[in-house]
């Protein structure tokens, strides 16, 4: 039986969307929020820099600090391209344009993580050269090296749970709209 | 040029039986086609800044109604249903043959062709459905992301196989 007009009308349209627009709001601020910051800290670490270079700081220490800074960059910019794609997928492209885009999305690996490599990297460097931190150089590698990869370890155990069977899903769809699964059209 | 909330409610009033319909298919029970339902207007809410007019505004919500119903049975999308009944529209056009559904209905083969219809790939219920849209060749092959050829080929296999099912029952 499909719904009629009357079941329709218990959909709210105006709650409907005063919520999206209320969540287009969130978003939007969430987001400007998160680069402002990223754009700020850039910005004091430049102001650091500058106040280095003219106070005759040990070079060592300015590049450690150059390095947070385009750490700062790096995920300032991957901030802005990737976070609308990730909170919302387009329902309106071609089912297999949103299948295989899924498909991409969901893989473990992609290029753009070693953009977020190079930044964590980055950062261990500007802790490593910043003298001025006074950190051990061997136990900060213990530790920052052991917090990244422990995190990874944890985002793959999130991902094969949660995310792997999305991206079975959609590669198990791709390969049938692409034919592989021709012969296989009923499944009995 | 029309607010985004103007533009969405101008083609919910436009298209607002189109998407009950396909809710429809996809969901045998009134509880499941409600939220469907409001998830498609949700995701059309989403998509609406996207939209740029490349595509015809009926092909446009088929492919948000489609990729809904895709994403909206998630992990149990194997089991997704596609429900037809008396009341279904174009049910002639699934197998070419313009007394089918006197034919299903004299001949209380309306149970059988359902129970086929959910045997189907998740893929092929979804061209079908289309198909029951009265969607044409273009049209489907443009939701769905493939070239017409392959539409006519996929869509002329389906229709193959339900005739033999039918005919053999």
């Amino acid at each position: 039986m499909a719904l009629n007009n009357e079941q329709v009308e218990l959909v709210n349209l105006d709650e409907l969307i005063s919520n999206l627009k209320k969540e287009d709001e969130q978003y939007a601020g969430l987001s400007k929020r998160m680069q402002y910051l990223y754009w700020i800290m850039s910005l004091i670490f430049i102001f650091v820099i500058i106040i280095q270079i003219f106070g005759k700081v040990h070079v060592v220490n300015i590049i450690g600090n150059i390095c947070f800074l385009f750490a700062m960059l790096i995920f300032g910019l991957l901030f802005k391209y990737y976070y609308r794609e990730y909170k919302y997928v387009d329902y309106s492209q071609p089912t297999l344009v949103m299948l295989k885009k899924a498909a991409y999305r969901y893989k473990p690996f992609q290029l753009r993580t070693l953009w977020a490599v190079l930044a964590l990297l980055l950062v261990d460097a500007g802790f490593s050269l910043n003298t001025t931190l006074g950190f051990n150089f061997i136990w900060l590698q213990v530790f920052y090296l052991g917090i990244v990869v422990l995190s990874a370890i944890i985002g793959l155990l999130i991902w094969r749970a949660r995310y792997k069977p999305l991206r079975d899903a959609a590669l198990s769809l791709i390969r049938e709209i692409d034919g592989e699964n021709n012969d296989r059209g009923f499944k009995h | 040029m029309l607010k985004k909330e103007e533009k969405f409610n101008q083609i919910i009033a436009e298209n607002r039986d189109r998407i009950k319909r396909i809710c429809g298919y996809y969901n045998s029970n009134v509880h499941d086609q409600k939220d469907m339902y409001q998830e498609v207007l949700v995701n059309i809410w989403n998509s609406l800044d996207n939209f740029r007019g490349d595509s015809l505004i009926n092909t446009w919500i088929y492919r948000i109604a489609v990729n809904t119903a895709l994403r909206y049975t998630g992990n149990a999308y194997k089991h997704m249903k596609l429900i037809v009944n008396d009341d279904t529209q174009n049910l002639n056009t699934v197998l070419d043959d313009e007394n089918f559904e006197d034919k299903l209905v004299r001949e209380k083969q309306m149970a059988s062709l359902q129970n086929e219809l959910n045997l189907l790939s998740v893929i092929d219920k979804a061209l079908i459905s289309l198909m029951l849209e009265g969607l044409s060749m273009k049209e489907i092959a443009d939701v769905i992301g493939i070239t017409e050829s392959n539409a006519k080929v996929k869509i002329h296999r389906i229709k193959t196989q339900l005739k033999t099912k039918l005919r053999g029952q």
